[in-house]
């Protein structure tokens, strides 16, 4: 038996219906950590664990940010003057 | 001649399979009469310094404050960020002006990149080791 899905939510909580609308008026950095925060959860489970390395891990490091880059140089030669 | 810093590197998950040691400096961050030590991840593939936002509210800064907008990358994309200029004192050196990319998320680990944190040190990784050395670059911007 798969036991890998949740198909309800408990009537003590939350349901999904009620959820979702709230989930839609968050901000869209927020919607994107609730995306991360699930992807983790459900990646925890070992039947998903093949999905791991699609979702989970999370790169911070600012690869090519070339103009983050510029515009704190400018930053900090406004900063010297 | 300057002696060179060295640390060791610090496992951040011990015990566990996916355990991986990380070049995690501690240095001392500073804003006005405000100090904190923290530890950043030595990052030199990383264009810029990255400020987590709780660190920034630690130090006292003002987010509205900061005018400048940094447009960031990766999983940061989404993520408003301001450009903000701290003190940074690393061991016995002496302080130097770290300009960082203040995220507004804690998700992130406090990084040092290209701008400006490798513009001012020089870093030396023995990764077979465990250990990487740190002292300022002589010929780098002025301290």
């Amino acid at each position: 038996m798969n036991m890998c899905r949740a198909t309800h939510v408990e009537s003590n909580h939350m349901t999904l219906a009620e959820l979702l609308p709230k989930i839609r008026s968050l901000s869209r950095s927020e919607r994107i950590e609730v995306a991360r925060f699930l992807a983790e959860e459900l990646a925890k489970d070992k039947c998903l664990a093949e999905i791991d390395s699609a979702y989970v891990h999370t790169i911070w490091s600012q690869y090519d940010a070339t103009e983050a880059a510029v515009i704190l140089q400018r930053f900090l030669a406004e900063q010297s003057t | 001649m300057i002696t060179a810093a060295e640390y060791g590197y610090t496992e951040t998950d011990p015990g566990s399979q996916l355990s991986i040691r990380k070049p995690l400096l501690p240095f001392e961050l500073i804003l006005g009469d405000s100090s904190i030590s923290v530890v950043g991840l030595l990052d030199s593939g990383s264009t810029v310094n990255v400020l987590p936002y709780r660190i920034g509210i630690q130090l006292g800064a003002n987010w509205s404050a900061q005018r400048i907008s940094i447009p960031l990358a990766g999983n940061l994309a989404a993520v408003e960020a301001r450009a903000i200029a701290l003190q940074a004192k690393v061991g016995n050196f002496p302080p130097v002006k770290l300009a960082f990319a203040w995220a507004q998320t804690d998700a992130a680990p406090l990084l040092l990149g290209q701008i400006n944190f490798f513009h001012y040190f020089d870093v030396c990784f023995i990764g077979a080791d465990s250990k990487f050395q740190v002292r300022p670059h002589v010929h780098g911007l002025p301290l």
